[in-house]
Order: structure tokens, then C-alpha cells, then sequence
């Protein structure tokens, strides 16, 4: 009796110890380049001074400075083009297309979910078709069709495709978080005299925040850090957005990296805070409704 | 019930549904429109239907077949290591272990922090001689690879790079299909005798078997379309090596020729390659169907 | 077959007690039923046996065999949940196979345990049908299909029947019990409905706050209950519970409420100190309760409140002062609402209880 109990302990021990082994190793390979990036951003000058590195491979900053971050202020490519500029335009596209994104997304899901009409399959299905092809080849034609429209080189020319971008996974989402709110609370809502728009709005969009936030999250992601569309759209570098001052960092005979770490590092903070706002409730709102069994 | 907005369905879903059209629908049918004529940068205001000769042209250039190839290739050699990374993270972090949600935070950072960002690190690391991925093999005793200058290398780069970006995702949805199955069935099936592996054989696995092939189908529709990694670490360089259907047509259209034309051609065979498995993803979840 | 003994076995959660030093001897071949409110830790204790929990301190021994570092597949039990834990991904046939393949019996041995097995419980039809397309009481077959495909020596069952409707639940009770009979296998189960256990049990072990109050035949413990919670939790309509002093007068006893007082059966006597009174609760059923339309010696005029009309009998709410009573009453006895009625509370099955320890002392 005891001496299986001893086995047990060791295969216990065994096992706990292989885990750990594994998602350290794990979590290593995912922070990795991470922490080159932090470094570069702290370490002074803009070649690649070779830093610190613990066991061989960890790289720490050899004379940690913040340098980089103070001159991001004043970060300049071409004339006219600073990095407020920069910011400024990302923030204004980026929270347009997120306001629209939603604005677009909570109709059409309740419409889909609570409405029943003719060519309601199809329409679903071709709000599917957009994951289906590759994006990057409805620059083309969204180019020319703005450029005839005049929209090249605007704002709009980005905020409205982000905004429909995001489209084709989020009003399933949406779709997806109404669906799994049973019908008799809209019944009960309707018996305590709420017409159909007052349902949605104190009712039906409460329970539906997780799903929402997803939404949101998506949209944000989509066009915060986009850099294809960008590249197309916007011609002025009074207009560059954050992403396309940043690859202009990487010229091809020399990498600013100080520059480029700390600007990028900028870049990602607001992409972690909103994310660690919303990443509990991306897992609910990604598989409401969806996952079978 | 009064109050009910007037109009069927249709009236709500009509700004949503006018972006659609407007920005998806409408160039999607452009593009098709287009891959007919010979738009270029040399006939960019009148372009001529020409046919199917762009199509012609397109499927019978020798470097047809090496795209495809590695769209093929690209494809199946990262979704098949996310997934399974991504189980086994979502397996072990389902466990009794101290510090999960630090493992977690760690494990998606690659999917939280920009992966334009990344991916210029990724390029970085890569470079010859003394890049980071050198400097580290080189500890081990292997000589530095000219990464994004070997044909082979520089895809084998890409795709590592492309599978960190991508296990982080896989990971979250699969710990959340794990979560919802009801603790008490593996109380049951502990009575009934089975236990540790058996369990995950028996029980887990079976139960989120919809959401495996779910996310293998998604993602192979992701990656076979993925911009990203390999335009901004190679360019789809050397030569064609590292060029997938979509970083050859976005070349094609922005490389300076604009000819969008051949470009169109390009995503529009990229897209009959994902219609079926497009429509098998529609009808295996059901995505469309109507809540009764 | 086996006998389960719990021996002083407690367990805490993170600083609250939910099972305290509980030691119960369960008969090889009985149908025990811990029984109690919810909270009260008898769904804790099953688990302990099951070793799905382990106890903080004392043991579980099944046949003998101390179950301390003992896996739950190993101890040859069997558990129905309350909500069945069916494997949604499985057939009913390869549900109820499970736990003879993982014990890795033969193929055709395995066709033949689990036909017999359908037959017993009449799903042999659902053999190729997923949980989701049967109805409650085909799962709950199926559950129970489950425990005893492989002849294990103890059942558990975890509140198995709450999830059916209120006529399947009777039905299928008597079927459990007849079930149990046939196989012999030792069964401890738990409810917090008092009806179901009184007529499964063989005997039936109260618990409240993690404390076993008593254990007994079901016949016992509802005449004989030994406090104040075991005699207000079994039998329905409840029993009557009324708050005064047993006082003694003429060599008998009486009960007074304050208001108003009533005579006793003689046997109450014993409770009162010498020549003394005592405080405390009167404990009556319903059934136990005379009622008159007229005025008879040593009976109390009340109030009618209401009646409940079950169809066989009537159970008549009355109020007197503080005092709220229902009495058991013949079809045909008429009462009407605000009129008198006279109820005699000298039956000798009448209970005295402590006003502090709640302890019957008579």
C-alpha cells in the first residue's frame, strides 16, 4: 500500500513538474521578442548596440535610458509629419470606425436573430463571404471606387472600410449573444409595456455587453494597427496613421530601432489596455451561441 | 405590440447591410469585373475586356504553380502546429496548476501585442549574421543561416513566426470550449473508471471535437488569405519563394505596374479555393441558421 | 455486496464546517437515505464516500476496507447525479458501456451486461439515441442504467429524481425501490424530499448543519423523533408545533399557552420537575388532533381558517390566539371560514420538546 503511494507522489510530482517545464518554456517563446523590443526602446543610440544578455539569450538594456521615449514628441519623418500628427489621425479613425462598427453590428444581429424575412439565409451567408477572400484585394477596388469618389487621401477612406471590415465576424457574434437570450424576456418586456426599440435598449443590449465588447475589440484591433489599407488610402503624411509612420522606421540600408521600439511600444499600450479590459468576456462572446454539446 | 419599428428586417440591417455591399460585395464584384479587362497602370482610365486571357496568362506562368504551392503549404504548416500547440496549452492550463493566469497573460501576448510590430521584430531577428535567431543557434553550435536570403529558410522564418502569432487564439477558444463542459461529467467518468489521459481521450476530446474542426477550418481560411507575415517579413522574397496567392496579387497591384487586372485574377482563384470550405464551415455551424 | 461505515468523518471548506463528525453504519444490502434540508451536508457526505471528496479527518470504509487513499474507480461504486452527467457525445449504448470498457471487460460480455441492463429498465429502443433526444425520465433511466450495468457493491444517488415531474417522480420511486430489492446492492441515497424517503428507505438518517440528528426506520423516526427539526421535517402536513408551559393539575398535565390551556395525555407528566412546570414546545400531528363541532370536556374552541380538501380527507387550519393549528379532518366534516370548531390534543402520540435543547422528552 505505501509503496504505491510513493509511486504515486513521484508521478505526481513527475507531471507537475513537466507542466511547468512546458509553459515556462512556452511563455518564454512568447514574451521573446517582446522583451527585445522593450529593450531596444531603453537602450541608447540607434544601432544595434549589442545588450546585456543573461543566460546567453535574455536580453536586458546595457545603459537603460529613456531617450527614445522623450524624442517621440518630436519624432519627425518628412516636413509636416510628427508623431502627434500621427496620433491624432490613428486615434480619430480608429474610434470612428469602432463607434460605426458597433453602430452597423447591433442592428443587423437583432435583425438577424429577432426578425424573420426573405432572403434572410443568403443575406447571413454573404455577410460570411468577406472572410472568405483575402481583404487585401478589396483595396484595390475600394481605392477606385474612392478615388472616383473623391474619398482617397480623407479620413472616411479608412473609417468606412475598418468599420465594414470587422463586419462579417461580428454580427455573428452579435447575432449569436440575441440568440442565446430566450424570447419570453422580450415577451415579458412587451407585457410590461416596452415597445420594441425600449426592449432593446434596456433589455436586450445590458445582457449583451460581453458580446458588445467583443465587438468592440474586434473593430478596435482591425484598425489600430492597420497597415495595408492605410498604406493605399492615405497619401499626405499629414494624414499617416501611427502603423505607416512605423514601417517608414525600417528604411532599407538602416532600422532606426531605437525610435522604432519605443514608438512601437507606444503603439501597443493602448492595444494591451483595451485588451485586458475586454479579453474576459472575448471567450463568452466569441463562442456564444456557436460552440455545440 | 405597439412600438414595434416598422418594416421587416430589412430596414435594421440596412446600414450594415449597405457597408457590405458598398465596401465588400461591390468590389468583390469589381474585382471579378476587372480580372476580365487588362487594367493597368498603362490602360488605367479605359481598361478592355480581354477575357479570360488574364486567367490564361495567370494559371499558365510557371510561377502559378510554385504560389499555389506555397499557399498550400503555408496553409497546412501552420494551422496543423497552432492547433495542436494551442490544445496542449488549453489542456495543461485546464489542469491544477499555480500560476495560471500568469501563464496565461504570458501566452497571449504574441496575439495581443501588435503583430505589425512583431513581425517587424520577427525580420529583425532573422537578419545575417548576427541577428538574435543566429546569436542563439549559434550558442548551440549551429552556423548562422542567411534566413531571408535562403529560398527554404525564409519560409520556414515566416512560418514560425506566423505559428507564434497564431497559437495564442487557437489556445483561448479551445480553454474556453474546455470550460464549458460540466464538471460533472468527468466526475462520472472518474466512477467510472476512467482517469487522467483516459478522460482527456474519452471525455474532453470528443466533447470539443466541434470546436477543433471549427477552428482548423477557420483557420485555414484565415492563414491561406494571411497578409501580414509574409509580405512584412519578406516580401515574398527571395525571388517567389516566400509569396502566397495574396502577397503576389497585392505586388502585382501596388508594386508600381498597378496592374490590377492580374492582381484580381490572383484573388479571385484564391477565392474559388475557399468556397467550399467556406460553405462547409456555414453549414457544420450552423452560422446561418435561424433560431426557431 | 457490502457495508459502508463512516466513522467520525468531517469535512471543512475553506473555514465553514459542512459535515461534522458524522459516523453512520450502513447494512450490507440496505437502502439508506440521508435526508435533511438543503446545505444541510448530506450531498457532501455522499461524495466522501464516492471519493469525490476527501475528508478533512475520519474515514470511509467500504466492506471493510478503509478508503482512505482508495481512487473512486476503485471502490466498486456506482453514482447517479442529480442531473444524470449522461456523456452528451455518446450513444445510450456506449453511456451505459463506458464503465465496463474502461474496466476493460471482453467485447461480448460488455454486449450482454448492457442488454440485460436495457431490459431491466425498458430503454432497450434508446440504445442508438443520444441523451439529447430522450426525454427526463428515459435520461434518468439511463442514469441509473449506468450505476448498475456493472453490479457494483454500492450505490449512490445523488437526488436523482428531483429533475422529474411530480407523477413520474412517484411512479418511478416505487420502481427504484422494487429495483434495489431485486439486486441487493447496498444504496445510499440522498433528498431533502421527506415523502421520497419514507418510502424508499429502509432507514433514514436526518442531517442538519452537517450533523447527524438520527437515524432509524422510517416508521420510527416519524413517531419517535428525537428534536424538534427531525419531528418538523417528516410528515406532511407538518407537525404541529405550539410554545407554552406544561404544567402539572389533578395528577394529569395540562399545556398553557398564555391565553388559554388545554389537558394532556397522562404520559406527559414525566416531563415535569417535581410538582413543577416546564417550558417548552407541544408537538401534535395532525392526524393526532380531534376535531368536534361541538363542545366536548377537555377540548379548546378555535377558529377555522380555512380547509384543505384533498379528495380522502381535510386538513382544517385553525387559529386560536397565538396558536396555529392544523387538524385532520373526514371529508364530510363541516367547517366554514370564521366558524368554531373543537380540537382535542390528548392523543398519547403527542411530543414535548425542550425549549432550549429542542430534545423531545416525551
Amino acid at each position: 500500500m505505501s509503496g504505491s503511494r510513493t509511486m504515486k507522489s513521484v508521478t505526481k510530482v513527475a507531471g507537475t513538474f513537466l507542466k511547468h517545464a512546458f509553459l515556462i518554456i512556452m511563455s518564454i517563446i512568447s514574451i521573446y521578442p517582446v522583451l527585445w523590443v522593450i529593450t531596444l526602446a531603453l537602450s541608447p543610440g540607434e544601432s544595434l548596440v549589442a545588450p546585456h544578455l543573461i543566460l546567453g539569450f535574455i536580453p536586458v538594456p546595457a545603459a537603460p535610458t529613456l531617450e527614445h521615449f522623450e524624442a517621440i514628441p518630436q519624432l519627425h519623418l518628412l516636413a509636416g509629419a510628427t508623431f502627434p500628427v500621427w496620433a491624432r489621425n490613428s486615434i480619430i479613425i480608429t474610434t470612428s470606425s469602432v463607434l460605426l462598427s458597433v453602430a452597423f453590428t447591433l442592428p443587423a444581429g437583432y435583425a438577424f436573430s429577432r426578425r424573420r424575412f426573405r432572403g434572410q439565409q443568403v443575406s447571413m451567408f454573404s455577410f460570411l463571404l468577406p472572410s472568405m477572400f483575402p481583404g487585401v484585394i478589396t483595396i484595390i477596388p475600394q481605392f477606385l471606387l474612392f478615388s472616383n469618389l473623391g474619398l482617397v487621401n480623407t479620413y472616411l477612406g479608412c473609417i468606412i472600410p475598418y468599420s465594414v471590415g470587422s463586419l462579417s465576424l461580428s454580427v455573428f457574434i452579435m447575432k449569436g449573444a440575441f440568440d442565446s437570450i430566450p424570447r419570453d424576456l422580450d415577451e415579458a418586456a412587451s407585457i410590461d409595456g416596452a415597445g420594441e426599440m425600449r426592449t432593446f435598449y434596456r433589455i436586450l443590449l445590458p445582457l449583451t455587453l460581453p458580446s458588445i465588447a467583443t465587438v468592440a475589440l474586434w473593430a478596435f484591433m482591425g484598425s489600430w494597427l492597420d497597415w495595408a489599407l492605410a498604406n493605399v488610402m492615405l497619401k499626405d503624411n499629414t494624414l499617416w496613421t501611427l502603423p505607416l509612420a512605423l514601417y517608414d522606421f525600417i528604411q532599407p540600408n538602416y532600422t532606426y530601432y531605437g525610435s522604432f521600439a519605443a514608438l512601437s511600444i507606444i503603439m501597443s499600450i493602448p492595444v494591451f489596455i483595451v485588451f485586458m479590459i475586454f479579453q474576459r468576456y472575448l471567450v463568452t462572446g466569441l463562442t456564444a451561441g456557436s460552440v455545440k454539446g | 405590440m405597439f412600438g414595434r419599428i416598422k418594416g421587416s428586417g430589412y430596414l435594421i440591417i440596412l446600414p450594415a447591410l449597405a457597408g457590405l455591399v458598398l465596401m465588400v460585395l461591390y468590389p468583390f464584384a469589381y474585382d471579378i469585373f476587372i480580372s476580365f479587362t487588362n487594367m493597368s497602370v498603362f490602360h488605367f482610365r479605359n481598361p478592355t475586356w480581354v477575357g479570360l486571357s488574364n486567367y490564361v496568362f495567370v494559371l499558365t506562368t510557371p510561377d502559378f504553380l510554385t504560389v499555389l504551392r506555397n499557399s498550400v503549404v503555408w496553409t497546412v504548416a501552420n494551422v496543423v502546429p497552432t492547433v495542436l500547440i494551442g490544445l496542449v496549452l488549453a489542456f495543461v492550463l485546464n489542469t491544477k496548476v499555480r500560476g495560471k493566469t500568469i501563464y496565461r497573460l504570458f501566452m497571449i501576448v504574441p496575439w495581443a501585442m501588435p503583430s505589425f510590430i512583431t513581425l517587424l521584430i520577427w525580420q529583425s531577428m532573422y537578419s545575417y549574421p548576427f541577428g538574435v535567431i543566429n546569436t542563439l543557434i549559434g550558442q548551440v553550435g549551429i552556423a548562422p543561416i542567411n534566413w531571408l536570403n535562403d529560398c527554404n529558410w525564409a519560409f520556414v522564418g515566416i512560418v514560425i513566426a506566423n505559428i507564434w502569432l497564431g497559437y495564442p487564439f487557437m489556445m483561448i477558444i479551445f480553454s474556453g470550449a474546455l470550460q464549458s463542459i460540466p464538471s460533472e461529467l468527468y466526475e462520472a467518468a472518474s466512477i467510472d473508471g476512467a482517469v487522467g489521459f483516459q478522460q482527456m481521450r474519452y471525455m474532453s476530446i470528443p466533447l470539443i471535437r466541434p470546436t477543433i474542426l471549427i477552428a482548423v477550418l477557420l483557420g485555414s481560411i484565415w492563414t491561406f488569405n494571411n497578409f501580414n507575415a509574409a509580405y512584412l517579413i519578406t516580401q515574398g522574397g527571395p525571388g517567389i519563394c516566400t509569396t502566397i496567392l495574396i502577397t503576389q496579387a497585392y505586388k502585382l497591384a501596388f508594386g508600381g505596374t498597378l496592374a490590377f487586372a492580374q492582381a484580381a485574377t490572383y484573388a479571385f482563384i484564391a477565392f474559388i479555393i475557399l468556397f467550399v470550405p467556406g460553405i462547409l464551415w456555414n453549414r457544420y455551424t450552423g452560422l446561418t441558421r435561424r433560431v426557431s | 455486496m457490502a457495508d459502508v461505515r463512516l466513522q467520525n468523518v468531517s469535512k471543512v471548506f475553506k473555514g465553514a464546517p459542512a459535515v461534522k463528525e458524522v459516523t453512520l453504519d450502513i447494512h450490507d444490502g440496505e437502502f439508506l437515505v440521508l435526508l435533511g434540508p438543503s446545505g444541510c451536508g448530506k450531498t457532501t457526505t455522499l461524495r466522501m464516500v464516492a471519493g469525490l471528496e476527501k475528508p478533512t479527518s475520519g474515514s470511509v470504509y467500504i466492506g471493510n476496507a478503509l478508503m482512505d487513499e482508495v481512487l473512486p474507480k476503485d471502490r466498486d461504486i456506482a453514482m447517479v447525479f442529480q442531473s444524470y452527467a449522461l456523456y452528451p457525445h455518446m450513444t445510450v449504448h456506449d453511456n451505459l458501456a463506458f464503465p465496463l470498457k474502461m474496466r476493460k471487460y471482453p467485447k461480448q460480455q460488455i454486449e450482454e451486461q448492457v442488454n440485460r441492463t436495457a431490459d431491466i429498465l425498458e430503454i432497450s429502443g434508446l440504445l442508438q439515441r443520444r441523451p439529447k433526444e430522450l426525454s427526463g425520465g428515459q435520461r434518468q433511466r439511463v442514469a441509473l442504467g449506468r450505476a448498475i450495468v456493472r453490479n457494483p457493491k454500492v450505490f449512490l444517488m445523488d437526488e436523482p429524481l428531483s429533475n422529474l415531474d411530480a407523477k413520474l417522480r412517484v411512479q418511478t420511486r416505487v420502481e427504484l425501490k422494487n429495483l434495489q430489492k431485486r439486486l441487493g446492492t447496498t444504496t445510499i441515497y440522498v433528498t431533502h424530499d421527506q415523502a421520497e424517503a419514507m418510502t424508499l428507505a429502509d432507514r433514514v438518517a436526518l442531517m442538519k448543519n452537517g450533523v447527524v440528528q438520527q437515524v432509524g426506520r422510517p416508521t420510527e423516526v416519524y413517531s419517535h423523533p428525537v428534536n424538534k427539526f427531525v419531528a418538523g421535517f417528516l410528515g406532511s402536513p407538518t407537525m404541529n408545533f405550539i410554545d407554552g408551559t406544561m404544567r402539572s393539575s389533578d395528577g394529569g398535565a395540562v399545556f398553557d399557552c398564555g391565553d388559554f390551556n388545554f389537558p394532556v395525555h397522562l404520559n406527559m407528566v414525566k416531563v415535569l420537575p417535581a410538582g413543577g412546570s416546564r417550558k417548552g414546545t407541544y408537538g401534535i400531528r395532525a392526524e393526532d388532533i380531534g376535531v368536534e363541532n361541538t363542545e366536548r370536556v377537555g377540548s379548546v374552541e378555535t377558529s377555522v381558517f380555512g380547509s384543505e380538501l384533498m379528495g380522502s380527507e381535510q386538513f382544517v387550519h385553525v387559529k386560536k390566539g397565538k396558536m396555529d393549528v392544523v387538524a385532520r379532518a373526514p371529508m364530510d366534516f363541516q367547517t366554514t371560514i370564521g366558524g368554531s370548531v373543537w380540537l382535542n390534543f390528548t392523543s398519547p402520540n403527542a411530543h414535548f420538546f425542550d425549549s432550549e435543547t429542542e430534545q423531545a422528552l416525551a
